[in-house]
């Protein structure tokens, strides 16, 4: 599995980030760089957003503002391999703007509006899920193809229960020996590229 | 990211929580993610790329400073719709905005201030809209009426100073 060919189902992976090149290209006037920034993004940012409880209006106010915050920072962010976090950041900060002003009687101030969604709907989730979904989202995705494929076939569940070795083993057309190894080699790929792009 | 119950490896002091989570539950942090995982609408993501027109290059940034949650809630009616207030501030510049509702139902009117009081032309930005520009006086007041709900920035240039430009806001 050191050996990487043209075709291996061990690539896929990204060994060099584009992120940070489209950052300073779009920030250069480069439109086709943005839309790569974006086609790659928007995914995460809508989930973000549908994720803190806003509605399809809201939510698609939410990821606008967040998508034109980041157009008029992109000179300033400062990390760009860590632009996932950046923007979740931002979404979150965009949607909650947007919960707090459906709520007048709350006060605007920020901790106790954040304390107090923290513990209600629509928002009911804990406060660092949204950072670390996006850390999670932007791993996933770093991962080889073929480590894609076994974890999602590990993690779906069918109606009549999680799925058994055999199953997976079956879809994915590999030896059912191998896939306890297989998930553990896969596993740790992840949270080596969680590590690498940690806030 | 799930659960307090998801067991930790022992000894190791991750960098981060999700990555110190042992297999079963970084396995279930993957279940959850990709359960909470959308593809954005179409059309969302090409508003998203042709905001890239929107781009102010040169002009400083007017950072938001108070009154974020800017318009009232698309349920309330026109009638009990109460102005809301912002304030943007640049290093030379600070501008006063209030939107209340306009005279077309659905549609939106800001009012301004610019401190220190000066004229200044304005640029009013919103997404799949053309610009609209309106003049602020000596005493720096301006209006725009007829607006559309949804994001808005505004672009200020003043003679001999740098273009101001304001974070982005939604109305209405």
């Amino acid at each position: 599995m050191t050996v990487v060919a043209r075709g291996d189902p061990w690539a896929g992976g990204e060994a060099d980030d584009p992120v940070p090149g489209w950052v300073r290209a779009a920030a250069a006037g480069d439109r086709k760089a943005w839309d790569q920034l974006v086609d790659r993004y928007s995914g995460l940012v809508w989930s973000i957003c549908r994720k803190m409880g806003l509605n399809t209006e809201d939510a698609a106010d939410a990821v606008q503002l967040t998508w034109l915050a980041l157009l008029q920072n992109l000179d300033r962010i400062r990390e760009p391999e860590r632009l996932a976090g950046w923007l979740a950041t931002t979404c979150r900060r965009q949607c909650l703007a947007l919960i707090r002003r459906s709520r007048p009687t709350v006060s605007a101030d920020d901790d106790l509006m954040e304390r107090l969604l923290s513990h209600g709907s629509p928002a009911d989730e804990p406060l660092l899920a949204v950072e670390q979904f996006a850390l999670l989202w932007q791993a996933f995705r770093q991962l080889t193809d073929i480590c894609q494929r076994v974890l999602r076939a590990l993690v779906i569940d069918p109606e009549d229960g999680p799925p058994s070795y055999q199953a997976v083993a079956a879809h994915l057309q590999m030896p059912v020996g191998s896939l306890g190894p297989t998930r553990a080699r896969c596993l740790s790929q992840l949270r080596k590229l969680l590590d690498n792009g940690g806030i | 990211m799930s659960g307090d119950d998801i067991p930790v490896r022992d000894g190791v002091q991750p960098a981060n929580p999700v990555s110190g989570l042992d297999d079963d539950g970084l396995l279930a942090a993957v279940r959850e993610m990709l359960g909470g995982s959308e593809e954005a609408p179409d059309w969302s993501v090409e508003l998203a790329k042709g905001s890239y027109d929107l781009r102010a290059v040169d002009a400083e940034l007017a950072a938001l400073s108070s009154g974020s949650g800017l318009a009232p809630a698309r349920s309330g009616t026109r009638s009990d719709a109460p102005a809301r207030m912002a304030v943007f501030d640049a290093a030379d510049l600070s501008v006063e905005i209030e939107i209340e509702p306009g005279e077309r139902a659905g549609s939106w009117r800001l009012v301004g201030q610019l401190n220190p009081a000066a004229p200044a032309r304005i640029e009013v930005r919103q997404q799949q809209a053309e610009s609209r520009w309106v003049d602020a006086d000596r005493f720096g007041r301006f209006a725009v009426g007829d607006l559309r709900s949804g994001p808005l920035s505004l672009v200020f240039t003043r003679s001999g100073l740098r273009d101001v430009v304001t974070e982005w806001i939604t109305i209405g």
